[in-house]
């Protein structure tokens, strides 16, 4: 279990959150630009501090105020994959891959990881040479490699086409299987919400309005109406018998 | 020119500028990486008032940082006073002297580009290497060195230039004292002075050579 219970003030924003999230499947942090979702996963990475509150991962305290707890990010284990990539460029696709090396009996091999991700023919390649897909998908390895305890993926698909997007989410979508590793998906797409998500937090303005299982906050002819846009979805947007993870 | 090189004031300096340049140049690679980074990274007042000191020399007069030098690190300079003349740095006139002059005048054109690659680029990356389980150590030498080291090649190269023509600073901490401080950009001025224009010529074309080769390197390594 995942539980993220933060306030900061950015700017004219105030950051107030407090979810618990599933220890599995995919959790899409779902909002509009300006909403918090990137201050929140940077939060639960450590890269951006919080005021005050307090963030754990299966019991294991990352950031806590009143205990001064503050892990940096690199004993947070979080597989970090940014909207950006951020591959390094002077090294080639193998060595961004194995720039963690994280040997440890729970983490994927690097076989296993390149297989998973289909990337073999990349890894001579220097990332300049790779298209958008590929990037993600190396960045989405490199990560893997890195033995994390939780993903987190910043808008990962939001600089793809279409092709590329159908090209990568299926290798999101069966990570969590494959790895054993949650996911925290942060994005603005409700198509890609609903093609990945098993637990959505809907936030507006720095607050979670809602959340719960796709079905709880969206299939409920009750709930219909996107908590945070007020759009009416059609029925024809919706995965038919889509099978969801999360209990 | 036979001659020329059989003068002792001129080989000395050609030899002393040699020795200068290549302490600067380690200073300058150490202290342009560890301030660079420091620099592109925290954005507060101390920060701020670092900034300017190491961009000073580049917009102030080199004679008056030279002024700034000897009233700071003399032997009655405000270091020596404050510290009761425990610690007073014998530096000035000397050949330290000169290193420190030519040091100070390229610091800022080593920091500055290695500064902007840090802002522009490099911290992102330094935040990915710290969620891949890198301290911020490891992430120093395995990310931050490796991607500036073109913008650290270039400050580097303008560095060692502007340390050859060093004069203003040179002059007031170094104190021009032949055969002790007179660097090749001081012994032209002093071979003008006495008159040896063959001499001045001489040192002139062996600098006007260094800058061809600093540009053609510069250029170089812009196109890597």
């Amino acid at each position: 279990m995942l539980e993220i219970n933060v306030r900061k003030q950015l700017g004219q924003t105030l950051i107030d959150v407090n979810v618990q999230i599933p220890s599995t499947g995919i959790t899409v942090f779902y909002g509009h630009s300006g909403a918090g979702k990137t201050s929140l996963i940077n939060m639960a990475a450590g890269l951006l501090t919080p005021d005050e509150g307090h963030i754990s991962v299966n019991g294991k305290v990352f950031f806590d105020s009143k205990e001064k707890i503050n892990l940096p990010p690199e004993q947070r284990k979080c597989g970090y994959i940014f909207q950006d990539k951020r591959l390094f460029p002077y090294l080639s696709v193998k060595k961004n891959l194995l720039f963690a090396s994280r040997k440890e009996e729970k983490s994927l091999g690097f076989d296993e990881t390149v297989r998973l991700l289909g990337i073999a023919h990349l890894l001579k390649r220097k990332p300049v040479f790779l298209s958008g897909g590929e990037a993600q998908r190396v960045a989405i390895g490199r990560a893997l490699l890195s033995n994390p305890e939780i993903f987190l993926m910043d808008e990962p698909m939001s600089s793809l086409d279409s092709e590329r997007k159908d090209e990568l989410i299926p290798f999101i979508g069966k990570l969590p299987m494959a790895s054993g590793i949650p996911v925290i998906m942060v994005t603005h797409s409700y198509d890609e919400m609903i093609r990945l998500a098993d637990y959505v937090v809907v936030l507006k303005g720095g607050k979670a309005v809602s959340c719960g299982t796709v079905n709880e906050v969206f299939h409920k002819p009750e709930k219909e109406i996107c908590p945070y846009c007020s759009a009416e979805f059609s029925k024809k947007f919706i995965v038919p018998n889509r099978r969801l993870r999360v209990s | 020119m036979i001659d020329i090189l059989n003068d002792e004031n001129i080989v000395f300096s050609i030899l002393l500028t040699a020795r200068t340049c290549l302490a600067a140049l380690v200073l300058h690679c150490a202290a342009g990486l560890v301030l660079g980074y420091y620099l592109g990274k925290n954005k507060g007042i101390i920060s701020g008032f670092i900034d300017f000191l190491v961009t000073l020399p580049l917009v102030f007069p080199p004679v008056g940082t030279g002024f700034i030098l000897l009233y700071l690190l003399g032997r009655n300079g405000i270091i020596a006073s404050l510290t009761g003349g425990a610690v007073s740095p014998d530096i000035i006139f000397t050949e330290k002297g000169v290193v420190i002059a030519a040091f100070i005048a390229g610091l800022p054109l080593v920091v500055k580009p290695v500064q902007s690659a840090i802002e522009r680029e490099v911290l992102k990356l330094a935040e990915a290497a710290r969620t891949l389980g890198k301290t911020e150590l490891q992430t120093f030498f395995l990310v931050v060195i490796p991607s500036v080291k073109r913008s650290l090649g270039a400050g580097l190269i303008l560095a060692a230039g502007r340390s050859l023509g060093e004069v203003g600073i040179t002059l007031m901490v170094g104190g021009n004292l032949i055969g002790k401080t007179n660097t090749v950009s001081l012994e032209i001025y002093n071979s003008v002075m006495d008159a040896d224009f063959t001499g001045a010529a001489f040192l002139c074309i062996l600098l006007g050579s260094i800058s061809l080769a600093v540009f053609f390197s510069l250029k170089k390594l812009s196109a890597l």
